[in-house]
């Protein structure tokens, strides 16, 4: 291999490693002594910095059009390969921001050093076609994120929450490791572009694919592989808790369509994994969105939300067509970017404060932060799938491919049969449960603008600042355009496969 | 002859250990149980010719690992004796599980295949990668093809590390609650 | 003659006995070990299918199970430090005493 070659690939992740050294060493050099909030600061402006070069790096390596290809698909850095990256980073970087603002320890510059460290762990895995890489950057992503979940080591609630992400995670990951080892069996290579001759071993094959998708089912959090979600969610400081519901998300759909795109054409194929991931759709739907409706924490309530998300998302990977995948990524997407903007703005109004984001806690937050509650409307009401909002035309996007792939037929036996059968059946209990689905996302809406200011107590001492104002206000507008405007994006991903 | 002798031997081994280790009350022996399927695996890796990798097999799991969980083990001085209240449920599930794992791959067996392809035994210049069982081989590999792999794995460690220290330390309960952020 | 089901049905049965452990112990360090048991069957499948796959030049199965035991190790490292900040907090690594959070 020509490592020039791979440093020109990875420059963007190189210079998010030096950004993540220089944030640790600046606060072990410089900053002993100085408050816990200024060194927060400090690293978070250092890995800020960091990644906005590397953002630059990746648009510049756009604008060039240069292709990468390391050797055996380990990377694939064509238009959508950066793209992905680039979301990936971009996700990331509001993410730092929103965790500039509160460390919940002291230790400011190690929290920044994981977020970053998971972010390179998730560039890789969103670019690769190599199930070796995959497997590596998938565990990076993991173990950073069981830290970074249990980071609050003072509350037993987060340790808590980060064993059992640890215990559904180790498991999650054998049986990822376990799959990949029947794949290998099977196709003798590890490299997914060139699964072509494994129809002598096809059992195998498909029993080493379902393994995988366990695996990968896991980090998406759809059930039966969910349990994690809403603890994690609710415990973890809620950056993080932000970024294991985008960042982790994205990067493993990414990966899960591309595994599921290089699958062999064929009946074989289709019916080998289509029964159990619609069941799992279907049931994710369901769970998601029934246990939503019992919630009184907010957390807790975005965490069955994007339970029910991932089985959303299984019906663009279910049609089976380019255009679902790119449905299915365009979906994870929006999603992403609504939900790391909520959570920025519940931890903007109530991580210093300790509330723990129970829905009364929010009550009156019109009055006080009118901007931050007008884009949390705006979050909140994508993800319910409200037009013009960009949650709208990625429901539209998914449910449309799915109907494309359903074979017309006049007569109803033969419209219900089979596969198409399940796909009618899924697009309409997903249209269901999304009108299910605006009851609770209301009931959250009420308590930020109709509910009476009755928490004094949760006032903070200190204002916003308005880097963070931007930040969210810049994640409302891309859900804003990406909905009125979401052709060349979609043609875009469309164009990938 | 002497191979399936060494195979029946050493995987009766390494399931009586898993199974000890599952079954076992005492967490100090599920650890040292976990050591003897270990190295039973270890020998299992030599009947297959990856020597390299029996030697790290034994080096890193019962080396290393498995000392650490020891350590941890003792040090934590937990109630030993679990009290006992099988899950009836979950057992029944892995019990289901393993059988239809088992039946899947029974299916299967007839297109195994028996022939090893022999592998050479001696590095040549021309095929560095000839002597495929050896450290030299796995390093040669690492270098080139797997580089990056390789780097992605460093950071992994580093994240373990970094990591290990954040959580495992030991702060002030209770205490540092409202002082961050001033 | 000692062929690759022998070693797949070995590797399936560990897989199994790993399973088993992690869901039916309520020991969070077992449930640990349960998870490297299951790590290591999937190492066993590598070098078996590696030894008898008809391209051993190409050294990946190998590579995957050197790099599974890198990362196994690292993931014992985080998993036995969470144990351990899970133990200051509720004086126990019983996961069933872990129940604080509902819902």
């Amino acid at each position: 291999m020509d490592y020039l070659t791979l440093l020109e690939a990875t420059l963007p992740d190189l210079i998010v490693v030096v950004a993540l050294f220089a944030a640790l060493g600046v606060d072990y050099g410089l900053c002993q002594g100085k408050s816990p909030h200024e060194r927060g600061r400090i690293a978070g402006e250092v890995s800020s910095i960091g990644l906005l070069l590397a953002l630059c790096c990746l648009a510049f390596q756009w604008m060039q059009g240069s292709v990468f290809e390391i050797a055996e698909g380990q990377l694939n850095l064509d238009a959508t390969g950066l793209a992905a990256k680039a979301i990936v980073y971009g996700l990331t970087l509001a993410v730092i921001r929103f965790a500039t603002r509160h460390c919940p320890t002291t230790h400011a510059s190690e929290y920044h050093a994981l977020i970053l460290l998971s972010a390179l762990g998730m560039g890789f895995l969103a670019t690769t076609e190599n199930l070796l890489l995959a497997f590596v950057a998938l565990e990076l992503v993991s173990l950073s994120l069981y830290a970074l979940v249990a980071f609050k080591t003072s509350s037993p609630q987060s340790a808590e929450a980060g064993l059992k992400y640890f215990a559904f995670g180790g498991v999650a990951s054998a049986f990822f490791v376990f799959g990949v080892s029947y794949l290998y069996g099977a196709t003798g290579s590890l490299d997914i572009g060139t699964w072509s001759d494994w129809s002598d071993r096809s059992t195998l094959f498909a029993l080493g694919l379902v393994f995988v998708l366990v695996g990968l089912g896991f980090k998406v959090a759809v059930v039966p592989f969910h349990l994690w979600a809403p603890d994690v969610y609710q415990s973890a400081p809620t950056p993080v808790a932000a970024w294991v519901a985008s960042g982790s998300k994205v990067a493993s759909v990414f990966f899960l369509v591309k595994l599921i795109a290089a699958l062999p054409p064929g009946p074989e194929t289709a019916t080998m994994i289509f029964a159990p991931l619609a069941t799992a759709a279907i049931f994710s739907m369901l769970i998601g969105n029934l246990g939503a409706l019992r919630q009184s924490n907010l957390k807790r309530l975005l965490a069955y939300a994007s339970i029910a998300n991932g089985g959303y998302l299984l019906i663009g990977l279910l049609a089976g067509s380019p255009d679902g995948y790119a449905a299915s990524i365009f979906y994870v997407v929006v999603y992403a970017l609504a939900n790391v903007g909520a959570f920025g703005v519940i931890g903007l109004l109530s991580d210093r404060m300790k509330g723990d984001g129970r829905l009364e806690d929010f009550s009156g937050s019109w009055r006080r932060h009118p901007g931050l509650s007008f884009a949390f409307l705006l979050f909140l009401l994508s993800s319910a799938g409200i037009p013009p909002l960009a949650g709208f035309v990625g429901k539209y996007y998914l449910f449309y491919s799915a109907f494309d792939q359903v074979e017309m037929s006049y007569v109803l036996g033969e419209l219900l049969s089979g596969r198409n059968g399940w796909l009618v059946f899924l697009v309409c209990l997903a249209l269901v449960m999304s009108v299910i689905s605006l009851y609770y996302y209301v009931l959250a809406l009420k308590a930020f603008l109709v509910s009476e200011d009755e928490s004094p107590h949760l006032d903070d001492d200190e204002g916003i600042s308005p880097g963070i104002k931007l930040c969210v206000f810049a994640l409302a507008l891309l859900v804003l355009i990406l909905g009125v405007y979401p052709g060349p994006f979609m043609a875009f991903l469309q164009a990938a496969f | 002859m002497n191979e399936e002798i060494l195979f029946y031997l050493f995987s009766t081994l390494m399931l009586f250990g898993g199974s000890a280790v599952v079954l076992s009350r005492n967490p100090v022996n599920a650890a040292l149980y976990m050591i003897l399927a270990l190295v039973s695996l270890a020998v299992l890796f030599l009947t297959l010719d990856a020597f390299f990798l029996a030697a790290l097999q034994v080096l890193v799991y019962a080396g290393a690992v498995m000392v650490l969980f020891l350590f941890v083990i003792m040090m934590l001085d937990v109630d030993l004796r679990e009290r006992s209240r099988p899950n009836i449920m979950a057992a029944a599930l892995g019990l289901v599980t393993t059988g239809a794992v088992v039946a899947i791959l029974l299916t299967w067996v007839g297109e195994g295949s028996t022939i090893r392809p022999s592998v050479g035994s001696v590095p040549t210049p021309g095929n560095p990668l000839a002597f495929v069982t050896g450290s030299k081989a796995f390093g040669y590999a690492l270098l080139t093809k797997y580089m990056l792999p390789i780097q992605v794995a460093g950071f992994l460690l580093l994240v373990a590390m970094v990591g290990a220290i954040l959580l495992g330390r030991r702060t002030k309960l209770k205490s540092s609650e409202g002082k961050d952020g001033s | 003659m000692i062929g690759l089901e022998h070693f797949t049905i070995l590797a399936a049965l560990l897989f199994c006995i790993g399973l088993v452990g992690v869901l039916t112990r309520r020991n969070a360090i077992i449930v640990l070990i349960g998870i490297e048991i299951m790590l290591n069957a999937a190492n066993l499948n590598f070098i078996a299918f590696w030894r008898y796959g008809e391209n051993t030049e190409a050294l990946s199965g190998p590579l995957f199970a050197l790099f599974a035991i890198a990362v196994a190790a690292a993931e014992v490292a985080v998993g036995l430090a969470l144990v351990i900040a899970v133990y200051r907090h509720y004086r126990s690594v019983d996961v069933d005493k872990l129940k604080s959070l509902k819902g």
